[in-house]
């Protein structure tokens, strides 16, 4: 039953008042004088007042203590102790100050365990931001540096742009001036294959020629033989008119003989006889002579003959090569209209190329802007990343002094003491 | 034989010349069909028809101690009524009269004896009675 310390206090006076009150009475009646009856009454009030007042001093300060002693431990930062205040049957507010205390121990060791926790999570936390704000800024420097890299690399890429640009302009310039070169080849090849088409034109015209002549040769030929034919005819009468002539002249021998047998008589006809032997001895001279004539002749026939042959056969080769030259010719203009198609090809490729070229140019105009650009950019780029390094590194310095400060705060939580395995549990 | 007004035959025999007094000679002839004589000596090459008449040919040169007289020979038929004979020569060439005659020597030779000089060559006179003989023998042979 609770019984506050005031009405405990009030209960005692009440008890040594009623000591008063009924020990006279009681002493009387043992027949004690009236001041000895005070004197105990006295004795007998104050006894109990002492031991009404110790009992209840007693209890209270025992509680006072346990309590002053566990919040002098408290104010030490020791919170593992809890207060036990002996149990009574009449508890007082020592009890309900010592469940307070407690409540307020076990509420300072929740805030100081929450304390110790948030701060150690607080300084790891910063911690890890910090070196991770460190990575980031090694990592923002890197960017930096490749962001730097970019910018030279855009700026060289503009420059080689430029010059690209103006390569290519060049070039577009060289292959119009293929183009151009082109046309004229193509120009000269027509030339050559009409000079070519007149070369096969002079070759047929030769190899007309040549027919035409070989048709002479066999004419001549056939006139030759027919010559060769007389020739021989002849041949034959000058034999016959040889033979004759012989016969004659034996004849004439005869005749002679026959006017030597005739004597005197026959002296005029032997004459005679002389006459027709000298005649047939001329006829057969001349006939010998036609006859060698003729050989002759036959001898020149049959070289003039080979010549021909021997030109014929000139001719033949003259001809195959004549052949030859036309097929080359005709050969050179197919080769040259070959040319000539190239070359046309070459000149539309080469307007083609020149087109393309120009294109090219714009394009690399537009690329060599957008380089410009790329390269603005990177700078302003590089500038960020050196803003946002700069501020990396002020986190990182209020990372540390965060750290810092967790770092204090757990120092000045340190000296509180909590249980053990609270700790540990942490 | 070389008298004032003869005549004298020149013909060939063997790549020389030789002459025949024209009064010896019948008949110059084309060279006529042979048959030959058995069992006579080589030099009678045989007998030629000569106007019906059946004529021994003798082949000079043979006879002369060459070779076989060539092809293109003409045959001088003799003017012997009691021994008829062609002599086989390669070439008549003609009559001269014995004025062309510039002069002749003698040589050693049992058919001829003298060697005429002529305008254009010498000549070696044939006599005619040697062969004739020789013939003769041979035939009776």
């Amino acid at each position: 039953m609770h019984v506050p310390i005031g009405y405990k206090f009030i209960l005692g006076f009440v008890v040594v008042v009623a000591t008063v009150a009924f020990v006279p009475t009681l002493v009387n009646a043992l027949g004690y004088s009236p001041e000895m009856t005070s004197i105990l009454t006295y004795v007998v009030a104050l006894t109990t007042g002492l031991i009404l007042g110790w009992i209840f001093s007693r209890t209270l300060s025992r509680n006072i203590g346990v309590i002053t002693s566990s919040t002098e431990a408290i104010s030490q930062g020791d919170l593992t102790r809890e207060i036990s205040v002996r149990h009574s049957k009449f508890p007082d507010e020592t009890q309900e100050m010592a469940l307070a205390i407690n409540l307020m121990a076990e509420s300072l060791r929740e805030v100081v365990r929450h304390i110790r926790d948030a701060s150690t999570r607080v300084s790891e936390s910063a911690r890890t931001l910090s070196s991770s704000a460190l990575e980031i800024n090694a990592s923002t420097e890197e960017v930096a540096d490749a962001i730097e890299q970019i910018s030279h690399g855009a700026e060289s890429q503009a420059e080689m742009v430029g010059r690209s640009s103006k390569v290519i302009h060049e070039m577009a310039i060289s292959v119009e001036l293929v183009a151009k070169r082109a046309k004229e080849s193509a120009k000269a090849a027509r030339d050559t294959s009409v000079t070519a088409q007149r070369g096969v034109e002079l070759a047929n015209d030769s190899l007309a020629l040549t027919k035409n002549f070989f048709a002479d040769v066999e004419q001549s030929s056939r006139q030759f033989a027919e010559l060769n034919n007389k020739l021989q005819q002849v041949g034959k009468i000058a034999d016959f008119i040889a033979e004759i002539a012989r016969q004659t002249n034996m004849l004439a021998l005869n005749a002679s003989i026959e006017a030597v047998r005739a004597g005197e008589f026959g002296k005029g006809f032997a004459v005679v006889a002389e006459e027709v032997r000298k005649l047939a001895d001329g006829a057969s001279k001349s006939a010998a002579e036609i006859i060698e004539l003729i050989g002759q002749l036959k001898e020149e026939s049959h070289r003039v003959h080979d010549t021909f042959a021997e030109s014929s056969r000139h001719i033949k080769e003259g001809k195959k090569n004549i052949d030859t030259t036309a097929d080359a010719f005709q050969a050179i203009v197919q080769t040259v209209l070959e040319t000539e198609r190239k070359a046309n090809s070459i000149a539309d490729l080469s307007q083609m190329q020149t087109d393309g070229a120009q294109k090219m140019v714009e394009a690399i105009d537009e690329i060599s802007r957008v380089a410009q650009d790329n390269a603005a950019s990177t700078e302003q780029v590089s500038a960020a990343t050196e803003e946002q390094s700069a501020a990396m590194q002020e986190m990182v310095l209020s990372c540390k002094e965060l750290a810092d400060l967790a770092d204090e705060l757990l120092q000045s939580v340190s000296r509180f003491k909590i249980p053990a395995e609270e700790t540990t549990a942490l | 034989m070389t008298d004032e007004g003869g005549r004298l035959l020149i013909f060939w025999v063997w790549e020389e010349r030789y002459a025949l007094d024209v009064q010896d000679v019948a008949e110059v002839l084309e060279p006529a069909r042979e048959y030959p004589i058995p069992r006579s000596p080589r030099f009678l090459r045989g007998v030629a028809n000569v106007h019906g008449s059946l004529i021994p040919v003798l082949d000079l040169a043979l006879y002369l101690g060459h070779g076989v007289t060539g092809p293109g020979r003409e045959l001088l038929v003799l003017n012997r009524p009691e021994t008829a004979l062609a002599l086989a020569v390669e070439h008549v060439e003609r009559i001269v009269t014995s004025d062309a005659v510039m002069g002749e020597e003698a040589v050693a030779g049992e058919l001829a004896t003298r060697r005429l000089i002529l305008a254009d060559g010498p000549a070696k006179m044939l006599a005619v009675e040697p062969i004739l003989a020789a013939v003769e023998e041979a035939i009776r042979q």
